[in-house]
Parts: structure tokens; C-alpha cells; sequence
């Protein structure tokens, strides 16, 4: 009997799960009726259900009954959750998903940055792109200087961003500051940023109306992100004209470590091919640097970044003011840079970037017998905190410090022999919110706090940035912020109470981007204020320096790129127009500095021919005459020099898979291009004050390369084709 | 003993439930398996992915429905039109790859397919991420033949790598075809139909012959 029971049990259990099945059908549409194929449609926790299809209709049969949950998914839209009573007769149902704020493909600000980031965004410009151009000869800075909003300053070499001086870009390495990110130089010598393209994922090249968590920099910020994790080991080694170097990474599960030694000797060459500079000892220097990456915790990343750069120079200049005897300027520059981060998720919403940097650089300069000595050291740590605080609200906030002690020693003959030097600490506080009012509209509002020890004083900068998506393709934005730099060392030093210069930007863009081409204009307003001003740049007296200066900058960017039109070929052109005037330094009145050319224009094209496994690059640079002052005519800035052109060709041929022979030469046409002139402090005796060009350092640079990279794969073969 | 019959009755339901899920499991399986083996187009192989996303989510410890949920989307990749396109798709079928590698680390089957998903983000955009992707997915295909010498789809992937490459520099297809000739029986080898174990792949070492005989 109770063995029939069991059995009865048995069939009942058996026939219960032999259930009626219910057909389940409707159609997936978003809040405008437009339909949604592919969404996923199944019922939960069971393996029942189906794709809807290319008109949003779906339909699939459940054996699952009673009350149940329908789930509909796709991406970019909230999960559709209904409960359905299953009870084997058809259920229709219609499905409307409701869009999902996107805080990442969504809306973005795009007033003032330009961002070149991993293979996967679609972004104006990736790494490789910098490497690539001809114009740049693997320098990051060259490269950007093909964007619209700098302008070409040939004896320099550094940015110059819409209307600002050199000084006011400032560079940063994973949101941490990098003091004297260009190799130390010559006046009238054009240098070149100290950090390789290959070290670096992303750049975000800020034009203005930069976000409140970067400070210090009155115009612009070039923010670079450091590779993750490397993908191999491998070794790396490169011969090039001007010198080598050899590479070594070694990759584990969840670190990678790599080493470089690089030596850089342009003596050779400089023998070979004939300057125009009259060198004593061309540059030579050498650069150690290593990588170090390690997850922790699997969210978490530590980045640690060393580098180490020795760098000599010896340069015979003519003095106009000595009968055109010459100067000889020596620089020995010995640079080191450590750079710390962390980034982790540490609870859910929240995450942590946190960070320690360390500049040290000591500068020799030799002029004829004199000698002075500058030392500057610098250190900023950063915590920053981000909450996804809401759906439609993300909010960054952090604290920084800077400190910086600069040294400046004179010995000079028959003059001064002393030695200066001030401290600077700045502790700044930012906190910054995104809004998300919808996929097509986000507001960002921030402030930022900064306190200086040496003056005592605390300042607030707030910003503000908002975009607005029109299409699919076009968006535009808005921005607006406030911007502080404390005084330069070389007027620090002078008087220690000097404020900080002051910038306001204004910016409205228009991005469109669609297939593989890139349309941007934006046009701009900045005001300077607080510009420090003296008398003589060579009086030591603090009472004539002050914060009296002052200026403006507007004008509009230009940028277009195409990669589409033309098969095999990437292109982009660039136009800037900047109308600046200043009254600062020892002007005498407002006027434009000579920095600035009002016309900027760059063309980059590139082209890879298959059979020759050949990309071929061109770049051509043209900036406007330049003001300059010429005191045999009345008035002030009151000359101008002549146009710069610049035509820049490369090529990169693939060899083998592992092995590239890289050519560039800039300014193939070798003309003359004249940045402007020195003239004498006394007129002659008819009554002229004579001058001398401040040109190029020779005709053209020939760069020639050949870059070789070993790994060690599972497969022999692939060692074979070396 | 009343106690006793509800006891085994509760236990015979709850193993009855467990042997129909194991049969709803294996029904699932088998329906992406068939979405996924019929006509290659973009609808079948978006419908054979979400059919094994559905059953991914559900049987969470199985490796299996997570391999194809991504080999599908990796598949649709291939036949999308547009890099973004291609992308999105691709950007699906990661976190499948990384939940399988999860649950069955260093398996020869998973690491190439890794190797898979690395080849269709290059085959996206071979221009701008051939220098960096074309060694990462050699290197995993490598692994992949490391951990199993006899693995014929990491054989022939890595094979297609390898034609591609010297096809490019112009140098000989002859390791590449080797490999793929190695490859066939294997494939060959294979029993079908008797575990959810991948035996696809065999057309991409017969395409690469077909262009070796040439």
C-alpha cells in the first residue's frame, strides 16, 4: 500500500511538471515607437524565450506557469520587468523600454578638449597618431601642435596655446603634475617634450575650460594617461641617427614591469649635415626609465613611473650687442621624475585615484665665465573620490597639494655671488557634479579651492561646462571657468608677494562626428588679469614688480578630419585665428606679443600604400607674421616678420611584422623661416640700431630609425622571421 | 510513516525538478546550439546569443553557454557592417569570454577563444589596431596551443594569424598552411553531438587549404 502511494506520488510529480505551455508574444518598442530588434525577451530564472525581431516583434512558448516575471533587456535601455500569470492561454504583451542615461557613450562635454584615447572610443585622435605625424618627429608636442588652438613658435618648441605664453600649458601624467615636462635649453633653442608616445594610452588636450580638478595652469592642460598593464614581454630596440635605445617588458598575471635606456647623441650628425646654430657640443644626453604595473585586489591598479634624463648642451651665439662676438651658452640639465598612482573601487559607486608625484630638476647654465645654478623641486599628491551618486548624478571631488622649493645661485664674474630661493605650498580643495538631465543634456558645475602659503591667501574658481546632443552626431557646448598660476620662479624670486595670474575662459563648441570624420568649431574669449609686469627684466628690485598686467585673447578653432573619403588615407586640417593683446612683463603699452601669429594653420596627411606595406606623412605648417618691436620705428610691436611655412614628409615601412624603418625630414623645401630678431641696446653710430635673425637651427632635420621588437611567443616561427 | 512518504515525496519532486531543469538546460543548449549552426546571418547568430545569454544568466556555474554567448557575438562581429557596429558587438561578447576564463581557468578551448575576440576587434580596424593587437592575439592562440597541442581551433586561428601576416610582408604562407593542414584531422577527430565541448572551425582551416592550394 504504501508503495502504491509512493507511486501515485511519483506519477502526480511527473505529470505536474508535464505543464500546458503559454505562447508569449508582443512587440519591443522606445518611448517614441520606434522598434527595438535583438532585445533579449525571456522569462526569469528559466531558460524561455527569444530575440525580438528586426520589426520588434517577438513570440516564444514558456512551460513555466503561474505567476511569473517577463524580462526584456537590450543595451542602453532600463530592464522591462512585468509579472504574467502563466496559464497555457496566448499572452500579448507590448513592451515599451525606457532609455538609460549613458554616463560614458552618452553626452560628453567636449568645450576645449581634445581627447585621443584607446582603440575603442571614437575619439579625434589616438596614440598612434602622434607617432605618425611627420611634423612631429615622435615628439607628444609636436604632434599636438597640429591642433587648432596652437600656434607654431619655431624658436620654442613648446605649447602655446590660443594667446598664451609657453608657460601656461601644464602637463600631467595619470592627473598628476610633471614640472619642466620639456628638456631644458638654450634661449632661442627649440626643445622638445621629454616623454615618449608609446608610454602613453590617452591624451586629453585641453584648450580651455578645463574641468576643477586640474589647477596651476592659466590656458591649457595636456593630460596624459599611462598605459595599463603591459599585453607582452617582449624586448625593444631602436637605432636611430641621433642615437638608441633598448627596451625590455616583462609581463606576469597581474603585473608587468619594463626598463628603457635611451642614448641621445646629436653630435654625429650635426657633424654630417650642415647647422646653421653653431654648436660647441651638440645636445647628447641619456634617459633611464621604468614602468611598474600591479593589480591588486582585481579592481584595484598601482602605477609607478620613473624617469631619469641627463642632458648636456653647448652653443656659440652672437651677441648683437658685442660686435657680433660670440656667447657661449652651456646647459647640463640633470632631470628626474617619479610619479605614483592608485585607482581602486572601494565600495559600490565609489572609487579612489590617488597619487604622489616628485620633479627634481637641476640646471647649469654656463654663459661665457658666469655661471648659474637653478634648482627646482617639486611635489603633488592628489585624492580624489568618485560617487556615482544617483543615476543621472556623478560627482568628483579630491584634495591636492603642491610643494616647490626653487633655488637660483649666481656666480658671476666681477658681479654678485648669492644664491636666492622661496617655498611654495598650495593646498587646493575641488568638487565637481555632473548632471545628467537626459542622453542629450549634462550640466557640470564645479569649484575649485586653492590656498598659497607663501601669500597667505585662498582663492575660489568656479567652473561650469555643459553640453547639448542634437543629433546622433552633433552636439554642442558651453564652458566658462576661472584659472589661477602662481608667478613665474624667475619674478617669485624677485618678490615673493606676488599673486597669481588670472585667466577667465569662455568657450562655446560644435563637435560633429560621424563615420570616420570629425567637424569641430569653437570659438573663445579669454581675459588675463594679474599679469605680473616690471620695469627691467634684469632689476632686481621687488617694488618694480607687480600684478598691474593684464590682456585678452579671442578667436576660433577649426578642426576637421576624414578618414573616410579617401581609402587608405587619414587627414586632418587645423585653422586657428587668435586676436591677443597684452600689457605685461615691460611692455610699454597693450599690444600683441610676439609669440602670437593671428593666422595658424596645419594640414596632416596620411597615407599607407598596401603593396609597399608603406605609410607615407605629410604635414604642412603655415602661422602669419609675427609682431615684433623695432626700435628704428616709432611705436611699440610696431613690425612684423615675415610668414613661417613648413612642408614635413615621413614614411614608416613595415619590414617585417616586428621590425619598422622610420624616415622623416622636416621643411623640405628648406626655406628660411625667420622667428624674429635680436636687436642691439645701443644705435650705431648712424644713429640705427642693427639686428640679427632669430632663425632656425639648420635647414631641415633628417630623422632616420629603425625600430626592432622581439617576443617570444609560444610559436618558434615567429622568432624565425627575424 | 505518513511523515516518511512526504519526506520521499518532497525528495522525489525536488529530483524530478532538478532532472527537468538539467533537461530544460540541455534543450536550451541544444536550440542556440542549432540558431547558432544554421544559416550565418546577423538575426541567427543575435538570436543564438541571446539564447545562451538567457541561459548563462540562469546556469551560472556552466562554462558552455558562456564560450558560445560569446563565440556568437564574436560571429555577428565578423558580419556587422561599421566599426562601431562591430564594436558594440564585440564589447557584448567580453564579458562572456572573461566569466568563462573565471570558470575554467587555463582551458585550452577559452584561451582561444580570447584569442578569437582579440583577432575580431583587429579585424575591426586592422589599420590602427594591427600593430597593437596582431601580437596579443598570436600570443594567446599560442597559449592556447600550449595548454592543449591538440586544440585544432586555436590551430587553425592561429594558422589564418599566420597567413594573414605573411600574406601582408609577402613572405611564405607555408608555416600557415602547415598548421592548418595539421589542424584538419583533428577537426576531423572530433565527435559531435555527444558533449556541449566546441568541435566548430573546421571551414576555417578548409578556407585557409583552399587558399594554400592556389
Amino acid at each position: 500500500m504504501q508503495c502504491f502511494k509512493f507511486i501515485i506520488l511519483f506519477v502526480l510529480a511527473i505529470a505536474s511538471n508535464a505543464k500546458a505551455q503559454t505562447v508569449i508574444s508582443g512587440k519591443v518598442t522606445d518611448s517614441q515607437g520606434q522598434s527595438i530588434p535583438f532585445a533579449n525577451v525571456y522569462i526569469k530564472g528559466s531558460f524561455d524565450g527569444a530575440n525580438s525581431k528586426n520589426d520588434g516583434s517577438f513570440s516564444f512558448q514558456t512551460s513555466e506557469t503561474g505567476q511569473r516575471t517577463l524580462m526584456v533587456s537590450f543595451i542602453g535601455f532600463k530592464t522591462f520587468e512585468k509579472t504574467l500569470e502563466l496559464n497555457g492561454q496566448p499572452i500579448q504583451v507590448d513592451v515599451i523600454l525606457e532609455e538609460q542615461i549613458n554616463k560614458i557613450d552618452g553626452v560628453t562635454i567636449t568645450a576645449g578638449a581634445f581627447e585621443a584615447s584607446d582603440i575603442k572610443k571614437v575619439t579625434v585622435l589616438k596614440p598612434l597618431d602622434i607617432v605618425t605625424t611627420a611634423s612631429a618627429a615622435g615628439d607628444i608636442m609636436g604632434a599636438i601642435n597640429t591642433l587648432p588652438g596652437t600656434a607654431t613658435v619655431g624658436e620654442s618648441g613648446r605649447l602655446f596655446v590660443r594667446g598664451g605664453e609657453g608657460y601656461e600649458t601644464k602637463v600631467f601624467i595619470d592627473g598628476l603634475e610633471v614640472r619642466n615636462a620639456f628638456g631644458a635649453t638654450a634661449p632661442n633653442v627649440p626643445t622638445r617634450g621629454r616623454f615618449s608616445p608609446f608610454l602613453f594610452k590617452g591624451t586629453i588636450f585641453s584648450t580651455g575650460g578645463y574641468s576643477a580638478e586640474y589647477g596651476q595652469a592659466l590656458s591649457s592642460a595636456l593630460v596624459l594617461n599611462s598605459n595599463d598593464i603591459a599585453e607582452k614581454t617582449q624586448a625593444d630596440i631602436s637605432v636611430m641617427t641621433v642615437g638608441g635605445d633598448l627596451a625590455y617588458t616583462k609581463k606576469w598575471e597581474n603585473s608587468s614591469i619594463s626598463g628603457k635606456v635611451q642614448y641621445t647623441d646629436l653630435r654625429p650628425y650635426q657633424d654630417m649635415i650642415k647647422q646653421d646654430f653653431d654648436w660647441k657640443v651638440a645636445p647628447n644626453g641619456k634617459v633611464a626609465e621604468l614602468v611598474f604595473r600591479q593589480k591588486i585586489n582585481g579592481t584595484g591598479l598601482l602605477k609607478v613611473y620613473t624617469n631619469m634624463d641627463i642632458s648636456n648642451l653647448s652653443i656659440r651665439q652672437p651677441n648683437i650687442n658685442n660686435g657680433g662676438a660670440k656667447d657661449t651658452v652651456s646647459i647640463g640639465n640633470d632631470y628626474f621624475y617619479l610619479n605614483t598612482s592608485y585607482k581602486d573601487i572601494i565600495a559600490d559607486r565609489w572609487s579612489v585615484r590617488a597619487g604622489v608625484s616628485t620633479t627634481l630638476n637641476q640646471e647649469k647654465i654656463d654663459f661665457n665665465t658666469d655661471v648659474i645654478e637653478e634648482d627646482e623641486k617639486g611635489v603633488h599628491a592628489k585624492l580624489a573620490l568618485n560617487w556615482e551618486a544617483a543615476e543621472k548624478v556623478s560627482v568628483n571631488m579630491g584634495a591636492e597639494f603642491f610643494a616647490k622649493k626653487y633655488t637660483n645661485k649666481f656666480n658671476i664674474e666681477n658681479g654678485p655671488n648669492d644664491a636666492f630661493d622661496f617655498k611654495e605650498n598650495i593646498a587646493s580643495t575641488f568638487v565637481e557634479t555632473d548632471y545628467f538631465a537626459s542622453n542629450k543634456f549634462v550640466v557640470r558645475t564645479g569649484l575649485r579651492l586653492e590656498h598659497s602659503s607663501l601669500l597667505g591667501q585662498t582663492w575660489v574658481n568656479p567652473r561650469l561646462a555643459m553640453s547639448y546632443k542634437l543629433t546622433e552626431k552633433g552636439q554642442f557646448s558651453l564652458a566658462y571657468g576661472q584659472y589661477l598660476q602662481s608667478a613665474q620662479n624667475d619674478y617669485a624670486l624677485v618678490n615673493q608677494n606676488l599673486k597669481p595670474e588670472k585667466a577667465a575662459h569662455y568657450i562655446l563648441n560644435y563637435q560633429y562626428i560621424h563615420n570616420d570624420r570629425v567637424f569641430r568649431v569653437e570659438t573663445y574669449f579669454k581675459k588675463y588679469d594679474d599679469l605680473v609686469k616690471f620695469i627691467d627684466e634684469n632689476d632686481f628690485n621687488p617694488n618694480n614688480y607687480s600684478n598691474a598686467g593684464f590682456g585678452e585673447a579671442k578667436g576660433v578653432d577649426v578642426f576637421w578630419r576624414d578618414s573616410k573619403t579617401f581609402e587608405n588615407t587619414d587627414y586632418w586640417i587645423s585653422y586657428s585665428y587668435v586676436d591677443s593683446k597684452r600689457d605685461y612683463r615691460d611692455f610699454s603699452s597693450l599690444a600683441t606679443p610676439s609669440f602670437v601669429s593671428n593666422h595658424n594653420f596645419s594640414f596632416v596627411a596620411k597615407h599607407f600604400v598596401v603593396p609597399l606595406r608603406t605609410q607615407f606623412g605629410a604635414t604642412y605648417n603655415f602661422a602669419s607674421s609675427r609682431p615684433f618691436h623695432n626700435p628704428n620705428k616709432s611705436g611699440f610691436q610696431n613690425d612684423k616678420t615675415p610668414t613661417f611655412h613648413d612642408l614635413s614628409l615621413n614614411a614608416a615601412f613595415l619590414i617585417k611584422p616586428n621590425i619598422i624603418l622610420y624616415m622623416s625630414s622636416s621643411n623640405i623645401f628648406g626655406r628660411n623661416n625667420v622667428f624674429g630678431y635680436q636687436y642691439a641696446d645701443q644705435a650705431n653710430a648712424q644713429g640705427i640700431y642693427e639686428r640679427q635673425e632669430i632663425g632656425q637651427g639648420a635647414k631641415r632635420f633628417i630623422f632616420l630609425s629603425l625600430f626592432i621588437t622581439l617576443t617570444k611567443d609560444g610559436q618558434e616561427n615567429q622568432l624565425d622571421n627575424l | 510513516m505518513k511523515k516518511l512518504t512526504i519526506l520521499l515525496a518532497l525528495f522525489i519532486t525536488s529530483f524530478t525538478l532538478n532532472a527537468q531543469n538539467q533537461e530544460a538546460y540541455m534543450n536550451a543548449m541544444v536550440k542556440g546550439l542549432q540558431s547558432m549552426g544554421a544559416e550565418r546571418n546577423l538575426e541567427n547568430l543575435q538570436a543564438s546569443a541571446g539564447q545562451f545569454e538567457r541561459i548563462a544568466s540562469n546556469a551560472s556555474d556552466q562554462w558552455h553557454p558562456q564560450y558560445y554567448a560569446a563565440l556568437s557575438y564574436i560571429n555577428a562581429s565578423l558580419l556587422a557592417e561599421g566599426v562601431k557596429a562591430k564594436d558594440q558587438l564585440l564589447d557584448k561578447a567580453k564579458p562572456f569570454v572573461e566569466k568563462a576564463k573565471e570558470l575554467v581557468p587555463n582551458n585550452s578551448e577559452v584561451v582561444a577563444l580570447e584569442g578569437f575576440y582579440f583577432m575580431a576587434q583587429l579585424a575591426a580596424d586592422p589599420n590602427t589596431r594591427g600593430q597593437s593587437l596582431s601580437g596579443l592575439a598570436t600570443q594567446t592562440f599560442g597559449y592556447a596551443m600550449k595548454l592543449n597541442p591538440e586544440n585544432p581551433r586555436a590551430m587553425a586561428l592561429m594558422a589564418q594569424m599566420q597567413y594573414g601576416t605573411a600574406q601582408f610582408f609577402g613572405s611564405s604562407t607555408a608555416g600557415a598552411c602547415g598548421l592548418a593542414q595539421k589542424s584538419i584531422p583533428l577537426f576531423n577527430a572530433e565527435e559531435k553531438g555527444k558533449s556541449f565541448d566546441p568541435t566548430w572551425g573546421i571551414e576555417v582551416a578548409e578556407q585557409l587549404m583552399a587558399g594554400c592550394g592556389k
